[in-house]
Protein backbone atom coordinates (compact mmCIF):
# COMPACT_ATOMS: atom_id res chain seq x y z
CA UNK A 1 0.00 0.00 0.00
CA UNK A 2 1.28 3.23 -1.26
CA UNK A 3 0.64 5.38 2.03
CA UNK A 4 3.03 7.96 1.04
CA UNK A 5 1.07 9.62 -1.15
CA UNK A 6 -1.65 10.12 1.66
CA UNK A 7 1.16 12.25 3.52
CA UNK A 8 0.30 15.85 3.82
CA UNK A 9 4.08 16.92 4.23
CA UNK A 10 3.70 20.63 5.56
CA UNK A 11 6.16 23.37 6.33
CA UNK A 12 4.77 23.47 9.60
CA UNK A 13 1.76 21.39 11.15
CA UNK A 14 -1.16 22.44 11.90
CA UNK A 15 -2.14 24.37 15.18
CA UNK A 16 -5.31 23.67 16.98
CA UNK A 17 -7.01 26.72 15.62
CA UNK A 18 -7.01 25.54 11.97
CA UNK A 19 -7.61 22.13 12.85
CA UNK A 20 -11.00 23.62 14.88
CA UNK A 21 -11.62 25.60 11.54
CA UNK A 22 -10.74 22.41 9.82
CA UNK A 23 -13.13 20.42 11.86
CA UNK A 24 -16.01 23.03 11.38
CA UNK A 25 -16.54 22.59 8.04
CA UNK A 26 -16.61 18.61 8.92
CA UNK A 27 -19.25 18.59 11.71
CA UNK A 28 -21.65 20.14 14.00
CA UNK A 29 -19.67 21.00 17.05
CA UNK A 30 -20.65 22.46 20.85
CA UNK A 31 -18.24 23.77 22.92
CA UNK A 32 -18.32 21.91 26.53
CA UNK A 33 -16.15 22.69 29.60
CA UNK A 34 -13.45 20.15 30.50
CA UNK A 35 -14.40 17.56 33.13
CA UNK A 36 -12.44 18.96 36.41
CA UNK A 37 -11.22 14.62 37.08
CA UNK A 38 -10.20 14.81 33.76
CA UNK A 39 -8.28 18.23 33.73
CA UNK A 40 -5.38 16.98 36.03
CA UNK A 41 -4.77 13.37 33.64
CA UNK A 42 -5.25 15.47 30.44
CA UNK A 43 -2.17 17.76 31.97
CA UNK A 44 -0.10 15.24 32.87
CA UNK A 45 -0.87 13.57 29.61
CA UNK A 46 0.03 16.61 27.71
CA UNK A 47 3.36 17.51 29.56
CA UNK A 48 4.73 13.61 29.05
CA UNK A 49 3.49 13.94 25.25
CA UNK A 50 5.75 13.70 22.25
CA UNK A 51 4.22 17.32 21.41
CA UNK A 52 5.48 18.75 24.59
CA UNK A 53 9.18 17.58 23.84
CA UNK A 54 9.88 20.91 21.86
CA UNK A 55 7.92 23.49 24.33
CA UNK A 56 9.16 22.02 27.41
CA UNK A 57 6.35 23.65 28.79
CA UNK A 58 4.91 22.61 32.73
CA UNK A 59 1.57 20.97 33.81
CA UNK A 60 -0.02 24.06 34.40
CA UNK A 61 0.80 25.72 31.57
CA UNK A 62 -2.19 24.09 29.31
CA UNK A 63 -4.76 25.65 27.71
CA UNK A 64 -7.65 23.33 27.07
CA UNK A 65 -10.63 23.52 24.51
CA UNK A 66 -13.68 21.17 24.52
CA UNK A 67 -16.06 20.09 22.15
CA UNK A 68 -18.50 17.43 21.38
CA UNK A 69 -20.19 16.08 18.15
CA UNK A 70 -23.88 16.59 19.18
CA UNK A 71 -26.67 13.95 17.47
CA UNK A 72 -26.94 15.48 14.17
CA UNK A 73 -27.50 13.87 10.89
CA UNK A 74 -24.55 15.48 9.63
CA UNK A 75 -22.35 13.60 12.66
CA UNK A 76 -23.81 10.16 12.40
CA UNK A 77 -20.47 8.74 11.00
CA UNK A 78 -18.93 9.06 13.93
CA UNK A 79 -21.62 8.87 16.85
CA UNK A 80 -23.01 6.03 14.89
CA UNK A 81 -20.43 3.51 15.86
CA UNK A 82 -19.88 5.08 19.66
CA UNK A 83 -23.73 4.56 20.32
CA UNK A 84 -23.16 1.61 19.02
CA UNK A 85 -20.55 0.50 21.19
CA UNK A 86 -22.78 1.95 24.36
CA UNK A 87 -20.12 4.92 24.03
CA UNK A 88 -20.39 8.97 24.59
CA UNK A 89 -21.27 11.00 21.76
CA UNK A 90 -17.79 11.69 20.42
CA UNK A 91 -16.08 14.53 21.65
CA UNK A 92 -12.64 16.87 21.40
CA UNK A 93 -9.89 18.06 23.65
CA UNK A 94 -7.57 20.42 21.98
CA UNK A 95 -4.02 21.65 24.00
CA UNK A 96 -3.74 25.21 22.56
CA UNK A 97 0.39 25.51 22.93
CA UNK A 98 1.19 22.29 21.72
CA UNK A 99 -1.52 21.15 19.85
CA UNK A 100 -1.90 17.82 21.47
CA UNK A 101 -5.45 17.09 20.98
CA UNK A 102 -7.81 13.88 22.16
CA UNK A 103 -11.34 12.55 20.29
CA UNK A 104 -13.40 9.41 21.55
CA UNK A 105 -13.80 8.95 17.46
CA UNK A 106 -11.56 7.01 16.88
CA UNK A 107 -11.93 7.52 12.84
CA UNK A 108 -12.01 11.25 13.35
CA UNK A 109 -8.98 11.19 15.57
CA UNK A 110 -7.10 9.45 12.37
CA UNK A 111 -8.43 12.37 10.01
CA UNK A 112 -7.35 15.07 12.35
CA UNK A 113 -4.06 13.40 12.82
CA UNK A 114 -3.63 13.39 9.10
CA UNK A 115 -4.80 16.69 8.92
CA UNK A 116 -2.29 18.68 11.11
CA UNK A 117 0.12 16.89 8.94
CA UNK A 118 3.97 15.84 9.24
CA UNK A 119 7.06 18.52 8.71
CA UNK A 120 9.17 18.25 5.91
CA UNK A 121 12.09 17.79 8.28
CA UNK A 122 9.83 14.97 10.75
CA UNK A 123 9.28 12.77 7.09
CA UNK A 124 12.88 12.97 6.17
CA UNK A 125 14.45 11.88 9.61
CA UNK A 126 11.99 8.44 9.69
CA UNK A 127 11.80 9.19 13.33
CA UNK A 128 9.30 8.60 16.05
CA UNK A 129 6.81 11.35 14.95
CA UNK A 130 7.53 9.36 11.04
CA UNK A 131 6.10 5.96 12.89
CA UNK A 132 3.33 7.64 14.85
CA UNK A 133 1.96 9.33 11.69
CA UNK A 134 2.58 6.79 9.64
CA UNK A 135 0.64 4.14 11.56
CA UNK A 136 -2.26 7.05 11.71
CA UNK A 137 -2.58 6.65 7.66
CA UNK A 138 -2.03 3.20 7.45
CA UNK A 139 -4.51 2.91 10.42
CA UNK A 140 -6.85 5.03 8.31
CA UNK A 141 -6.71 3.75 5.13
CA UNK A 142 -7.68 -0.50 6.16
CA UNK A 143 -10.56 1.77 7.29
CA UNK A 144 -8.86 0.52 10.97
CA UNK A 145 -10.95 2.80 13.27
CA UNK B 1 13.11 -15.14 17.47
CA UNK B 2 10.28 -15.73 19.31
CA UNK B 3 9.00 -12.58 20.71
CA UNK B 4 6.86 -11.93 23.50
CA UNK B 5 6.08 -8.63 24.79
CA UNK B 6 3.29 -8.57 27.65
CA UNK B 7 1.39 -6.08 28.34
CA UNK B 8 -0.26 -6.17 32.24
CA UNK B 9 -3.41 -4.70 32.43
CA UNK B 10 -4.43 -4.20 36.10
CA UNK B 11 -7.99 -2.59 36.35
CA UNK B 12 -9.30 -0.61 39.26
CA UNK B 13 -12.52 1.36 39.18
CA UNK B 14 -14.45 3.71 40.94
CA UNK B 15 -18.29 4.18 39.90
CA UNK B 16 -21.75 4.65 40.78
CA UNK B 17 -24.69 3.73 38.83
CA UNK B 18 -28.20 2.48 37.84
CA UNK B 19 -28.47 -1.61 37.51
CA UNK B 20 -28.84 -2.62 34.04
CA UNK B 21 -31.69 -5.23 33.96
CA UNK B 22 -31.55 -8.73 32.07
CA UNK B 23 -28.64 -7.76 29.70
CA UNK B 24 -28.48 -10.99 27.22
CA UNK B 25 -24.91 -11.04 26.62
CA UNK B 26 -22.80 -14.20 25.39
CA UNK B 27 -19.91 -15.29 27.95
CA UNK B 28 -16.40 -14.70 27.12
CA UNK B 29 -14.92 -17.81 25.23
CA UNK B 30 -12.08 -17.28 27.35
CA UNK B 31 -11.81 -18.25 30.97
CA UNK B 32 -9.55 -16.01 31.43
CA UNK B 33 -11.40 -13.00 31.29
CA UNK B 34 -11.64 -10.59 34.03
CA UNK B 35 -10.19 -8.77 36.77
CA UNK B 36 -11.46 -7.42 39.88
CA UNK B 37 -11.14 -3.84 40.99
CA UNK B 38 -12.06 -1.48 43.45
CA UNK B 39 -14.24 1.19 42.72
CA UNK B 40 -13.10 5.04 44.12
CA UNK B 41 -14.90 7.82 45.09
CA UNK B 42 -12.20 10.54 44.33
CA UNK B 43 -9.10 10.80 42.36
CA UNK B 44 -7.32 11.29 45.61
CA UNK B 45 -7.67 7.79 46.83
CA UNK B 46 -6.93 6.68 43.91
CA UNK B 47 -3.77 8.01 44.14
CA UNK B 48 -2.83 6.61 47.61
CA UNK B 49 -3.73 3.63 46.54
CA UNK B 50 -0.83 4.03 43.74
CA UNK B 51 1.69 3.52 46.83
CA UNK B 52 0.94 -0.39 46.73
CA UNK B 53 1.11 -0.16 42.88
CA UNK B 54 3.04 -3.27 41.20
CA UNK B 55 6.63 -2.08 39.48
CA UNK B 56 6.84 -2.15 35.54
CA UNK B 57 9.04 -4.67 34.34
CA UNK B 58 10.76 -4.14 31.15
CA UNK B 59 9.03 -4.74 28.12
CA UNK B 60 5.84 -4.86 29.76
CA UNK B 61 2.88 -2.26 29.64
CA UNK B 62 0.29 -1.70 32.63
CA UNK B 63 -3.01 -0.94 31.60
CA UNK B 64 -4.82 -0.02 34.85
CA UNK B 65 -8.69 1.03 34.02
CA UNK B 66 -9.86 3.25 36.75
CA UNK B 67 -13.22 4.80 37.61
CA UNK B 68 -13.88 7.41 39.52
CA UNK B 69 -17.25 8.72 40.58
CA UNK B 70 -18.08 12.19 38.65
CA UNK B 71 -18.49 14.56 41.82
CA UNK B 72 -18.14 12.44 45.05
CA UNK B 73 -19.02 9.36 46.66
CA UNK B 74 -23.18 10.42 46.46
CA UNK B 75 -23.07 10.72 42.54
CA UNK B 76 -23.87 7.66 40.20
CA UNK B 77 -22.12 8.67 37.40
CA UNK B 78 -18.71 7.50 36.58
CA UNK B 79 -16.18 8.08 34.04
CA UNK B 80 -13.80 5.62 33.11
CA UNK B 81 -9.99 5.87 32.02
CA UNK B 82 -7.12 3.40 31.30
CA UNK B 83 -3.80 4.29 32.72
CA UNK B 84 -1.07 3.58 30.65
CA UNK B 85 2.24 2.92 31.91
CA UNK B 86 5.32 0.73 30.80
CA UNK B 87 8.04 0.86 27.92
CA UNK B 88 6.06 -0.29 24.70
CA UNK B 89 4.53 2.73 22.86
CA UNK B 90 0.88 2.02 22.92
CA UNK B 91 -1.36 3.99 20.33
CA UNK B 92 -4.94 2.09 20.70
CA UNK B 93 -6.52 -0.39 21.57
CA UNK B 94 -9.55 -2.39 20.22
CA UNK B 95 -11.96 -5.31 21.73
CA UNK B 96 -15.50 -6.42 21.18
CA UNK B 97 -16.69 -6.45 24.00
CA UNK B 98 -15.90 -4.98 27.81
CA UNK B 99 -18.56 -5.13 30.68
CA UNK B 100 -18.63 -4.71 34.39
CA UNK B 101 -20.23 -6.73 36.49
CA UNK B 102 -20.79 -7.45 40.47
CA UNK B 103 -18.76 -10.34 39.93
CA UNK B 104 -20.92 -12.67 41.90
CA UNK B 105 -21.37 -16.36 40.24
CA UNK B 106 -25.04 -16.77 41.49
CA UNK B 107 -26.84 -13.31 40.98
CA UNK B 108 -24.34 -11.59 38.09
CA UNK B 109 -25.35 -7.78 37.84
CA UNK B 110 -24.19 -6.25 35.10
CA UNK B 111 -23.80 -2.58 35.39
CA UNK B 112 -22.40 -1.75 31.86
CA UNK B 113 -21.45 -3.58 28.67
CA UNK B 114 -19.61 -1.73 25.57
CA UNK B 115 -18.59 -2.95 22.46
CA UNK B 116 -21.20 -5.02 20.66
CA UNK B 117 -19.86 -8.95 21.02
CA UNK B 118 -19.12 -9.18 16.93
CA UNK B 119 -17.26 -6.53 15.20
CA UNK B 120 -14.20 -4.53 16.93
CA UNK B 121 -14.52 -1.38 18.71
CA UNK B 122 -11.19 0.55 18.35
CA UNK B 123 -10.24 3.33 20.54
CA UNK B 124 -6.68 5.25 19.73
CA UNK B 125 -5.51 7.49 21.63
CA UNK B 126 -2.04 9.79 21.37
CA UNK B 127 1.08 7.30 21.52
CA UNK B 128 2.11 6.96 25.09
CA UNK B 129 4.46 4.88 27.17
CA UNK B 130 3.19 6.78 30.28
CA UNK B 131 -0.33 8.25 30.71
CA UNK B 132 -4.21 8.06 29.84
CA UNK B 133 -7.11 8.24 27.94
CA UNK B 134 -10.92 8.21 28.42
CA UNK B 135 -12.49 4.78 28.16
CA UNK B 136 -16.19 5.99 28.46
CA UNK B 137 -18.36 6.56 31.51
CA UNK B 138 -20.85 4.60 33.31
CA UNK B 139 -23.39 4.37 35.95
CA UNK B 140 -22.75 2.40 39.08
CA UNK B 141 -25.11 2.48 42.69
CA UNK B 142 -23.19 4.46 44.95
CA UNK B 143 -23.27 1.70 47.54
CA UNK B 144 -20.90 -0.58 44.91
CA UNK B 145 -17.10 -0.46 46.04
CA UNK B 146 -15.85 -3.51 43.90
CA UNK B 147 -16.67 -4.68 40.23
CA UNK B 148 -15.31 -7.26 38.08
CA UNK B 149 -13.64 -6.26 35.15
CA UNK B 150 -14.77 -8.79 31.78
CA UNK B 151 -13.12 -8.48 28.03
CA UNK B 152 -13.83 -10.41 25.27
CA UNK B 153 -11.22 -10.09 22.79
CA UNK B 154 -9.11 -7.17 24.13
CA UNK B 155 -6.01 -6.01 22.25
CA UNK B 156 -3.14 -3.12 22.71
CA UNK B 157 -1.74 -2.05 19.61
CA UNK B 158 1.91 -1.44 20.01
CA UNK B 159 3.80 0.91 17.86
CA UNK B 160 7.29 -0.73 19.56
CA UNK B 161 6.11 -4.14 16.97
CA UNK B 162 3.37 -2.77 14.55
CA UNK B 163 0.90 -5.04 15.70
CA UNK B 164 -1.86 -5.75 17.76
CA UNK B 165 -1.47 -7.59 21.27
CA UNK B 166 -3.77 -10.37 22.66
CA UNK B 167 -4.50 -9.21 26.12
CA UNK B 168 -5.04 -12.14 28.40
CA UNK B 169 -6.51 -11.55 32.14
CA UNK B 170 -3.68 -12.96 35.08
CA UNK B 171 -4.67 -12.44 38.74
CA UNK B 172 -6.05 -8.63 39.01
CA UNK B 173 -3.97 -7.74 35.75
CA UNK B 174 -3.91 -8.22 31.77
CA UNK B 175 -1.15 -9.69 30.17
CA UNK B 176 -0.84 -9.50 26.13
CA UNK B 177 1.55 -11.54 24.39
CA UNK B 178 2.79 -10.80 20.81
Amino acid sequence: MDIISHFKIRDRVKNWEELLTWLRLRVDLVETSLVPSNEERLRKNVFHSYLNEPYGLSPEDFVFSCYQLPDTPRNAEYNKPLLAANLPLAHITFEHRTGYFECSSSKLFLELDIERGITREDFEARALLFKIYSTSVKQYLAHEY
Amino acid sequence: MKKFISLFLALTMCCSALFTPALAYEAPNDSDAYVDVKVFDSLDEYKQSLENAPSVQTSYCLLTPVIVRRGGSSRNICDIYMNVSGDILLSAIKYKRIFITNGSLLNEVTYASFGNSKSYTIQNFPAMCNGSFEFGEMKLPTDVEYVRIWKVSLYGYSMNSGSWLEAEAFGTKYTVKN
